[in-house]
């Protein structure tokens, strides 16, 4: 029987030059420090090295063979804009989405490209703007793990060109990298951000791993979806995955969504992406009756949110860089 | 047959096939001792490290590291997909390709 295809709403692309370099030199430190090796451990320098060419993958080549092992129909590509925070990537916030905006053009609609921005970023809107009109994004992701918050006032101008424009805003909920903070990326602030912008659309990143629970006891509005990325980090076992996955499903059904975050859980190997896929297609085989509806628009994603990245898809031709 | 040293594997002593098959066997040791598998026989050369659970994404990092520096090697990024790591037999036949070039 072949597998029903699975739309992933948070993957992102690596390469050295799109990244602080500080994030490189913490990936090092926390695979160094993850892996308790006896023999022959990977010195730093050659670790760096390795861990580069694991995540990286500035063309997609590897994203989409893994996509086609795993049974990924499309993928959601997150831009992340950390420059600000961590000292500025190589490449120019501006060059950062044009190289990783025209990697999803020339994919054929299997990669979507989400703008990622700093809303403390000097007119943040007009980047978006520009990211959208010229470039091609179909969303936005919000990363609210350094000194801005969701409540900021330049965050709401970002978010309302967001809105304005028709694109879904993801934002990240919960822990994060030992470099950053998670204080204001908390549940309480993602609802409040939805009720400001009745009529936007925006992606609980994570679904705050293992902070989805206070979701559940939290007045939702309907406007807000969750993803299941990462969740492959703390969650092993089909039962495990049935008892989490299910309980989020009953609070909102129809309104959660599959996720990777690769390469950053899987380092672009294709095994680990093929296990979680499936580890979810299974979980979704064996959901009660009452949840088979809202277990299988899990595989397919939400309608709504399929059809807000979908108009946005272009083909055109390259544009001179 | 005397077992092969460090220094035999990245000096590439002995025939072609014979060189993989130790090549594979060193793999499966350092997995041995890094999985803590109290049954050895568990693992073997032939032995699928993804469908078997004993490898997760870190550990097959540490392995890729701990051959790149073993055998005086650095894999490609293109290398480094499932048909060529899902067996430490397979990792030891990118690895004694690799070498050759």
């Amino acid at each position: 029987m072949t597998a029903v295809p699975l739309f992933d709403v948070h993957a992102h692309l690596y390469a050295p030059r799109w990244y602080p370099a500080r994030l490189h030199r913490y990936l090092e430190e926390d695979f160094l420090r993850r892996t308790n090796i006896r023999q022959g451990s990977p010195d730093p320098g050659r670790a760096g090295s390795l861990l580069g060419r694991m995540l990286t993958d500035s063309e997609g080549l590897r994203t989409i063979r893994i996509m086609d092992r795993a049974g990924l129909s499309q993928c959601i590509i997150l831009i992340v804009d950390w420059g600000l925070e961590l000292g500025e990537p190589a490449a120019s916030i501006e060059t950062i989405h044009r190289e990783i905006l025209a990697v999803c053009r020339r994919s054929e609609g299997r990669l979507i490209g989400f703008a990622g921005l700093d809303p403390r970023r000097p007119d943040a809107p007009g980047l978006l703007r520009w990211a959208s009109e010229e470039c091609g994004a179909a969303g936005l992701k919000l990363h609210p793990t350094g000194s801005w918050t969701l409540d900021d006032p330049v965050t709401d101008r970002l978010v309302e060109t967001a809105v304005d424009q028709g694109l879904p805003v993801l934002v990240h909920i919960g822990r994060t990298m030992r470099v950053l903070h998670d204080q204001h990326a908390q549940p309480h602030a993602l609802v409040r951000l939805a009720q400001r912008f009745p009529h936007g659309m925006f992606i609980a990143g994570h679904s705050g791993f293992q902070q989805y629970v206070r979701f559940l006891s939290m007045d939702v509005p309907e406007n807000v979806y969750f993803d299941v990325s990462g969740w492959q980090d703390w969650i092993d076992t089909i039962s495990d995955l049935q008892r989490h996955l299910y309980l989020l499903l009953r609070a909102f059904p129809g309104r959660v969504c599959f996720g990777t975050d690769s390469p950053f859980y899987t380092f672009n190997l294709d095994a680990r992406e093929l296990r979680w896929a499936t580890l979810v297609r299974e979980c979704v085989e064996l959901a009660p009756d009452e949840l088979q509806g809202a277990a299988r628009s899990i595989l397919s994603g939400p309608a709504r949110l399929r059809a807000a990245v979908h108009s946005r898809l272009i083909s055109q031709p390259e544009r001179p860089a | 047959m005397t077992t092969p040293t460090i220094a035999d594997l990245r000096s590439g002593v002995g025939d072609g096939d014979a060189r993989v098959a130790e090549i594979a066997e060193s793999i499966a040791g350092f997995l041995r001792t890094e999985t803590n598998l109290l049954d050895p026989t568990l693992l073997n050369q032939n032995t699928n490290l993804f469908q078997s659970g004993l490898v997760d994404s870190l550990m097959m990092v540490s392995l890729i590291g701990f051959c790149e520096q073993t055998f005086e090697c650095e894999l490609r990024p293109e290398d480094l997909v499932e048909e060529n790591l899902e067996t430490p037999f397979a990792l030891a036949k990118l690895l004694s390709a690799s070498r050759a070039q």
